[in-house]
């Protein structure tokens, strides 16, 4: 059940209504959190079943921390290569690559997987975390808005949450201007945008580019298609979250503002990047160390975090070539620390506008790499990208224009950070505003569309 | 919550859900307005309504957005037909030709512009200086070989056509297309075991929509209101269909044996008159033209598509077809109309490295679906050729 669909506006409505006038909201939630996934199919269903009584299990009856933590790798990282890595590996018959979203991988498993791992390896480190109430552990886990892509949620920010509503203390959230803000917020990014985008970009990509400027706007698109689509996900899912009373950390800060790698990484699928940073970097050594064992460790951790995107070695090299970019950034980083001239002039506007433009470019370049077939068509693609322009058709104004106006709504979404300040919350939160955005998320799923067009990271 | 603040509340917010009614309403028709149609979505307009002669036809000056396959901003002219205007008489010395035809013909995925019948009208005029040739577009998709007669019926007359061009799917004669009047007109046996003209669809409730107070506003809802025309296309649509894999970019290699399959039936039809039914429907058709040609003297040809050339290293195959091919030459000949062979004549005007699928499709389809640019060059010049025969022979 895709979020983008009436189906799923219709589900989502019977759960709000269900919540608000049904006594038991907490039961009500994980009912609706397991039809949910039901729907998925019995496969993903029995698979998430079965990681979620073993990883009970093991909190109940590993012995040591150690134990636990290693039994947890095995179980949870066992089963995430087992079904998805031998899926990949295998190749999928019948599937149609070119759309970039049609891989058979049971639902939300990268996802899940990580947050369960997350939560052993927290218990092991503070057992005061442990839950003791298997239906709490289960929401957790499975709550719906969550469950598939994402944000990768930890004990500390949802435990409190869902023990407050088995215990009827969770109030409800008043300001669904916010919820349904986000919810709208989302549905456009991913409907106007994202799906807009998409077969442009399959265009380009499938056929591969003819000329250089098709590259460069072949590569700009999916840059942004794939942001639209991602957060536009996020949006919905801490939107819908909200207004079933549960809050869910951010995923996304307009990451085409950073100015450098580590920035665009506190910005970019924030709650994967505190994941790998918590439970791979720092535990592998990362910060510690002389700097070439750092550079080392960030290397590989970025190359296991393309990884965990798929078995191709695509999203390897897109890893180890981030790694690559991060270290080196942190190299010059280094050299200039102690240089005040230099930090003064990089701090000035106009050396920030280069910088960001400058890291930008980098960024749109390895998309590529996360886009492509395998690593020849990448490969081919750059080459074409950094060919010779020989045709300047009467279509780039355009699509420099098109482009523009991408960039310009992202810096906008910047400012729809506004909407959440209090003040603002309070203003806008009433029975108009929520007919308005509600009637507007209902419109957007109401849509008439030609093909299906599930999100992206639903294959991750 | 009291029971006045409940009712103040909705009352608020349902006056909220009217405002983003106005809200998509105008941002949709922004996106019309703008260069933005051409990617972001729009909600596309109905093109057709329900005639009680042809079970569905095109309505007159509409111009549409289509999304499906490629972007393009069709119209039709105050008759209906697609493209361009055209004045109901005729201009002394000129030559008039009704074209009809299927989906290929109708061409909603290019511009008015880029239609084959367009090009074709466009080369014929360059070519013949002397005297005007008009191409009068017919096409509709879906349209049978029924459908495109009776359309030619009420047409050729009205208009003072000077010969009449059809593009068929050989393929259809075999199909429902023939003997179902469900939907649009087929022949269907009398009392008396004779073939005619059957008009079952006329019973079906959406006929009388057209002229009646409640089709009026349905139309003019859907005309003026883009979430109107939203909500209808999706009740109508229900599921979104999957679009499948990507087609091949070159022909996929094919046994010798796969056309002879292919070919067998229309041997069967043509030269053996098997299956009974849709060879006496066949014959029906093929006199009704021949009738009409006599009635209005009027020239008729016929463009023959869909019976795929083998490739030339499966040389029996190509000799079956070749033999079927001359025996429908010879049956359209003994009722003076001509036959195109649209297979035969792409091949020869494919550039070197070229394929068939290659004028289907577009962008990342290319490849399967309806005609491209490229399709609609070489269709152009097939017209072209079709229509010049005829000005010979008249």
């Amino acid at each position: 059940m895709y979020f983008n669909t009436l189906e799923c506006f219709g589900f989502f409505l019977i759960v709000w209504v269900s919540l608000r006038y049904l006594p038991k909201r907490a039961t009500v939630l994980l009912v609706a959190s397991l039809i949910f996934y039901l729907v998925a199919g019995w496969f993903d269903t029995a698979l998430i079943a079965l990681l979620v009584t073993a990883n009970w299990l093991l909190l109940s009856f590993a012995r040591t921390p150690k134990l636990n933590i290693a039994l947890a790798v095995i179980v949870n990282i066992g089963a995430l290569v087992a079904v998805k890595y031998r899926v990949f590996l295998a190749g999928v018959p019948g599937g149609d690559p070119t759309t970039f979203t049609d891989m058979v991988l049971p639902l939300g498993i990268s996802f899940y997987t990580f947050q369960l791992l997350a939560y052993q390896i927290d218990t092991a480190r503070d057992p005061s975390l442990r839950e003791r109430d298997p239906r709490i552990f289960m929401l957790f886990i499975i709550f719906f808005p969550q469950l598939i892509a994402g944000p990768i949620v930890r004990a500390r920010q949802l435990m409190p949450q869902i023990r407050a509503l088995f215990s009827k203390q969770n109030p409800h959230l008043r300001f669904y201007s916010y919820g349904l803000l986000l919810c709208a917020l989302g549905l456009s990014k991913k409907i106007l945008f994202a799906d807009s985008l998409a077969p442009l970009v399959d265009d380009i990509f499938y056929l591969g580019p003819t000329s250089s400027g098709q590259a460069w706007t072949g590569a700009w698109l999916f840059t942004f298609q794939i942001y639209f689509d991602f957060s536009g996900y996020s949006d919905i899912a801490i939107g819908s979250a909200y207004l079933l009373g549960l809050r869910l950390p951010r995923n996304f800060r307009t990451p085409y503002l950073s100015t450098s790698p580590r920035e665009f990484w506190q910005r970019w699928h924030i709650t994967l990047s505190t994941w790998i940073r918590d439970y791979l970097y720092i535990p592998l050594g990362g910060g510690r160390g002389v700097p070439v064992r750092q550079y080392c460790v960030l290397v590989v951790v970025m190359a296991i975090a393309g990884l965990w995107h798929g078995a191709n070695s695509t999203f390897v090299i897109w890893g180890l070539l981030w790694g690559f970019y991060i270290a080196l950034h942190r190299f010059i980083s280094g050299l200039i620390r102690n240089s005040p001239n230099v930090l003064r002039v990089l701090s000035m506007p106009p050396s920030r506008l280069l910088l960001w433009a400058a890291h930008l470019l980098v960024v749109v370049v390895l998309w590529v790499f996360f886009r492509a077939e395998n690593l020849t068509s990448a490969l081919d693609y750059l080459n074409m990208m950094f060919s010779i322009p020989s045709d300047f058709s009467d279509q780039v104004l355009l699509v420099l224009a098109g482009s523009a106006l991408l960039m310009i709504l992202h810096a906008a979404e910047a400012t729809s950070d506004r909407m959440a300040s209090l003040i603002s919350l309070r203003r806008y939160n009433n029975s108009f505003v929520w007919g308005l955005l509600g009637g507007i998320c209902l419109w957007l799923v109401l849509l008439p569309s030609y093909t299906q067009n599930p999100f992206i990271y639903f294959r991750f | 919550m009291s029971a006045k603040s409940l009712i103040r509340n909705g009352f608020i917010g349902s006056v909220g859900i009217v405002a983003s009614f106005v809200v998509v309403e105008i941002g949709l028709r922004v996106i019309e307005w703008t260069p933005a149609w051409k990617v972001l979505p729009v909600v596309e307009r109905e093109l057709g309504w329900p005639d009680p002669d042809l079970g569905y036809a095109l309505r007159p000056n509409l111009e549409i957005i289509n999304v499906r396959e490629n972007r393009a901003r069709p119209s039709t002219n105050n008759f209906g037909m697609r493209g361009r205007a055209h004045e109901l008489l005729k201009k002394p010395g000129s030559f008039r030709v009704i074209l009809t035809g299927d989906s290929f013909t109708e061409a909603l995925q290019v511009e008015d512009h880029e239609t084959f019948a367009h090009l074709a009208e466009l080369a014929l005029n360059k070519a013949n200086t002397a005297s005007s040739i008009e191409l009068l577009n017919f096409g509709m998709s879906g349209a049978g070989p029924v459908q495109q007669l009776t359309r030619a019926q009420l047409s050729a007359q009205q208009f003072s056509a000077d010969a009449l061009v059809m593009l068929i799917d050989i393929n259809q004669f075999l199909g429902e297309e023939m003997s179902n009047d469900s939907m649009n007109p087929a022949y269907i046996e009398d009392a008396e075991g004779k073939l005619t003209l059957g008009y079952t669809f006329r019973q079906r409730r959406s006929q009388g929509l057209r002229e009646s107070i409640l089709g009026t506003v349905f139309f003019a809802l859907m005309d003026h209101s883009r979430i109107v025309r939203a909500f209808y296309l999706r009740y109508l649509q229900g599921a979104v269909p999957n679009p499948g894999s990507r087609p091949m970019h070159q022909s996929v290699a094919r046994s010798c044996a796969s056309w002879n399959a292919e070919l067998f039936r229309q041997t069967e039809l043509w030269r053996r008159q098997s299956p009974s039914g849709a060879a006496s429907r066949l014959s029906k058709f093929l006199n009704d033209i021949a009738t009409l040609s006599t009635t209005l003297d009027i020239r008729s040809s016929i463009i023959f598509y869909g019976v795929t050339q083998p490739a030339e290293m499966c040389t029996e195959e190509v000799a079956h077809r070749s033999a079927l091919m001359s025996k429908i030459k010879a049956v359209l000949g003994s009722r003076s109309i001509t036959l195109w062979d649209a297979e035969d004549f792409i091949r020869c005007e494919l550039d070197a490295g070229q394929s068939t699928t290659d004028l289907h499709g577009f962008g990342s389809r290319t490849g399967t679906g309806h005609l491209n640019h490229t399709g609609h060059q070489i269709y152009s010049r097939l017209l072209g050729s079709v229509v010049t025969e005829l000005i010979q022979e008249r």
